[in-house]
């Protein structure tokens, strides 16, 4: 989140009880505009707080002209002094992931590579250096991680210019509602894997000064976000189920968003089995589609808590451009999940 | 209001036939599956006024609208005379000065969604008789979140509501289960499994052990509260072994392996149940047993009361040595219950009761206990590898005197507690999982079934060859030959 908004940011994440206290709020609003000024940055954001054992680390990033170029990160104990990371070599990043269990929350805390891969302690002996893996450099490497996985923006927040440099769009004026509960509206923050898999025809409709990053649509596993809307229906959050603890937040038609990691810097691996199971292709009759909070469309009759009967006997929904994530529950049968737009819902 | 659309073919031939006679194109039986899809299709576009835009209603202003009616207060003057008669501690909980000890330490929601919590408190109260109340935490979902209230309802009034749910859940069983039968019986009937699963152990009656307190839910403020039904030992002992996510609708199934009996409103009475047993603290010594009940007795030590010579430590000890915390909430044994209990019937014979007492000492060993300083965090709550189970600190080194002890659970991320002068509170944020250095791994299925057990009567064997059969004809014609010789010989005798 960007430092001049966070203390009315971590007022909007605040829906999963991880915020800063006083204390380390102020001590922000006086520190990182002394980061900018020092280090020169065009930009500073608070990326977060990781969890450490005994003690935690307070993450914040500094951004040039290009805002797409790799980002400096720096790391305090204390939200008050600071200390520049050495960025992470793909290594580095390597090692990382197979480093297991809690931070340890001091940063000079070895971790002895020998147990967890041998290889890489051996090649390390080889090269004269000891192999260990320092805290410091397992939370390079695990910000870098989290920020490529899960780093996300708006649609149309950026813009690359015809040079190649990226930079913040003043003419965003924020998602609209609609847009802003699908999950092809947020972009990965970082340099884009799949989209030149694209299909001709999809790349015909993109935009290249707003479309050149990855939409969040094809994450892999399916349902890895959770999108809620909160306070009252005002601001769109987004929460990350493979890194748990990283909250996107965007208050619609405003320029307002940011992300923050609130969490212990592991990734969850487990999130496969923690999905809820869905069946899809089941006949059912008499549905009940469970609308998620878009705007209501006949034949659909609903209730206040946005239950619908659609078409009882044979229940084709095509064409549905505009509605994504429905979700269908019969009487007594298990949840549905409905895909993306014109895909025949219920198959016999 | 609602109104029911209801399309079945009748409508749809009709509108596929009006649609052509409209139109009146001329290879009508070539496109006509393309005019039943286009039919389709223009059902689900807006039915727009050419003129004039619709205003499209955001949800927004419906979910302001339920934030509001929480500030209405209803029947003024009742409850003044009600609040001033009562004497000792109100029901409502001051959840606005838990959050402010609570965000001293970065921990919480933000003032406003505080704010609203406590006026759905405060409606909880006014609606259901409720004795104690307190603000659990919040729990994450996919879709929702779930607010959790922790209540002791006033005695006597909750026991009709569970009678009448297990009616009603034990009526739904019959039905389907009679269904069953009866198409079963239509066809041949399948061999019977000797199969007998062993006996469910039964639930902790309302107001002990698991089921010492009634937790009310509520996916946001405003929205109405709904009681979370009693927990079941089958149902914690399941819990522990699936990891899932809540989806945020009370209603929606777990499907999972060992299938989880219950629905989501179960699975989450159930972790709510393990997280209060595994991380509600108090600072030792604010609770104290009532009267010296040995711990040899049955759901002995159940029962605590606060300790009016409490002297609260410092501040600073308080984060120093966990020493300084201990739980009030009974652990859970492995069988899902705080006390033990023989799943076999009982019969009063000696040598069971031996075996009970035998067993009930075994298990109460691993009983945690409150109150007592002598069992303290430390040395009751293992850690996991190196981690140790709780993390300290202070809430600021910079200004000691007026810091808060906080406690974060490892074992329960996002569990926390905080102390200061005498007061304390526990509170959870989170997803509602527990924490494992080891990735979960989900349990194996049951091994398979044994068949019979090798005898010789169905042990197979090598089928004798043409010499071995006419040998063994050869000499059972012998052997017929002789039989009848005797027998003649001993009709002859007669």
């Amino acid at each position: 989140m960007e430092a001049q908004s966070v203390p009315a940011a971590l007022e909007l994440v605040a829906g999963g009880g991880a915020g800063l206290s006083p204390e380390r709020r102020a001590a922000l609003g006086a520190s990182l505009p002394l980061l900018q000024r020092d280090y020169r940055f065009e930009r500073v954001w608070f990326w977060g707080c990781v969890q450490g054992v005994r003690g935690a680390y307070y993450i914040a990033e500094g951004l040039g002209p290009d805002r797409a170029a790799p980002r400096s990160r720096l790391y305090s104990l204390n939200c008050v002094d600071w200390s520049l990371l050495t960025p992470a070599s793909r290594e580095m990043l390597a090692l990382a992931e197979q480093v297991k269990g809690r931070f340890q929350g001091d940063p000079s805390f070895e971790y002895n590579l020998a147990e967890i891969n041998p290889e890489a302690a051996a090649s390390l002996i080889q090269s004269g250096k000891e192999p260990v893996m320092k805290e410091e450099a397992r939370l390079t490497a695990t910000i870098e991680l989290i920020d490529r996985a899960v780093g996300i923006v708006p649609r149309g927040a950026f813009v690359k210019t015809p040079l190649g440099t990226v930079h913040e769009n003043r003419h965003f004026e924020g998602l609209s509602l609609a847009e802003a509960k699908k999950l092809s509206s947020y972009f990965h923050f970082t340099d884009p894997v799949n989209l030149k898999n694209k299909t001709l025809l999809e790349k015909a409709d993109l935009d290249p000064s707003t479309d050149f990053l990855d939409s969040l649509e094809h994450d892999i596993p399916r349902g890895s976000w959770s999108i809620q809307l909160e306070k009252a229906g005002t601001v769109v959050v987004l929460r990350s189920l493979l890194w748990l603890g990283l909250t996107f937040y965007h208050v619609p038609m405003t320029k307002q968003f940011g992300y923050v990691y609130f969490g212990t810097g592991e990734k969850n691996l487990d999130l496969p089995f923690m999905l809820p199971i869905i069946s899809t292709g089941q006949w059912v009759e008499d549905l009940y589609v469970y609308y998620t909070g878009r705007e209501m469309v006949p034949p659909f009759s609903y209730r206040m808590d946005n239950q619908f009967q659609t078409i009882p006997g044979r229940n084709h929904i095509t064409g549905m451009e505009d509605y994504e994530q429905f979700i269908c529950r019969g009487k007594n049968k298990p949840v549905q999940v409905i895909k993306d737009v014109n895909t025949v819902l219920i198959q016999e | 209001q609602q109104y029911l659309h209801l399309y079945d073919r009748y409508d749809h031939f009709a509108n596929i036939l009006t649609k052509i006679l409209d139109e009146q194109p001329p290879n009508t039986v070539d496109i006509i599956e393309n005019i039943s899809k286009d039919v389709k299709w223009a059902q689900f576009r807006k039915k727009m006024d050419t003129l004039r835009d619709e205003p499209l209603i955001p949800p927004t202003f419906e979910a302001a609208q339920k934030c509001k009616a929480l500030f209405v207060k209803e029947g003024g003057e009742e409850e003044h005379e009600g609040v001033e008669e009562e004497m000792g501690r109100p029901a409502l909980p001051n959840v606005m000065e838990a959050a402010f000890y609570f965000e001293q330490a970065g921990i919480g929601l933000n003032k406003d969604e505080s704010y609203y919590i406590f006026l759905a408190l405060k409606n909880l109260i006014r609606v259901q008789p409720i004795q104690t109340c307190r603000f659990w935490g919040k729990i994450l979902g996919l879709e929702m979140n779930y607010i959790i209230a922790e209540v002791q309802l006033r005695e006597g009034e909750e026991e009709e509501e569970t009678e009448e749910r297990e009616e009603t859940i034990a009526e739904g069983e019959k039905e389907t289960g009679g269904a069953g039968e009866e198409e079963e019986k239509k066809e041949a009937e399948p061999p019977k499994s000797t199969y007998k699963p062993p006996p469910p152990i039964p639930k902790e009656p309302n107001g002990t052990g698991t089921n010492k307190y009634v937790y009310f839910v509520c996916n946001e403020p405003g929205k109405p509260w709904v009681k979370l039904p009693p927990v079941t030992p089958a149902q914690i002992v399941c819990a522990r072994k699936i990891k899932k996510f809540f989806t945020g609708w009370l209603d929606a199934p777990v499907v999972s392996f060992p299938p989880f009996p219950g629905k989501e409103a179960n699975y989450l009475r159930a972790q709510i149940a393990r997280i209060s047993a595994g991380t509600h603290v108090s600072p030792t010594g604010f609770y104290q047993f009532g009267d010296e009940e040995e711990e040899e007795e049955e759901g002995g030590g159940d029962t605590y009361e606060e300790n009016a010579e409490f002297e609260p430590p410092p501040v600073a000890e308080m984060v120093e040595s966990l020493a300084t915390w201990a739980h009030h909430v009974k652990g859970i044994l492995k069988q899902g219950r705080c006390v033990w209990i023989n799943p076999v019937q009982k019969s009063e014979e000696n040598d069971e009761e031996d075996d009970e007492e035998e067993e009930e000492e075994e298990e109460e060993e691993q009983q945690e206990e409150k109150g007592p300083p002598l069992l303290t965090l430390i040395s009751e709550d293992e850690g996991m590898k190196d981690i140790p189970a709780w993390t300290t600190q202070a809430s600021t080194n910079l200004i000691p005197e007026y810091s808060v002890a906080i406690l974060q659970s490892n074992r329960w991320p996002g569990a926390y507690a905080f102390a200061s002068r005498g007061k304390f509170e526990n509170i959870y944020f989170g997803w509602g999982h527990k924490y494992s250095p080891e990735s979960y791994t989900p349990e194996l299925p049951p091994p398979a079934e044994v068949e019979f057990p090798s005898a010789p009567e169905i042990t197979e064997t090598v089928d004798p060859s043409v010499e071995e059969e006419m040998a063994f004809k050869m000499a059972q014609e012998e052997a017929l030959a002789e039989g009848e010789e005797e027998e003649d010989e001993e009709e002859e005798d007669d």
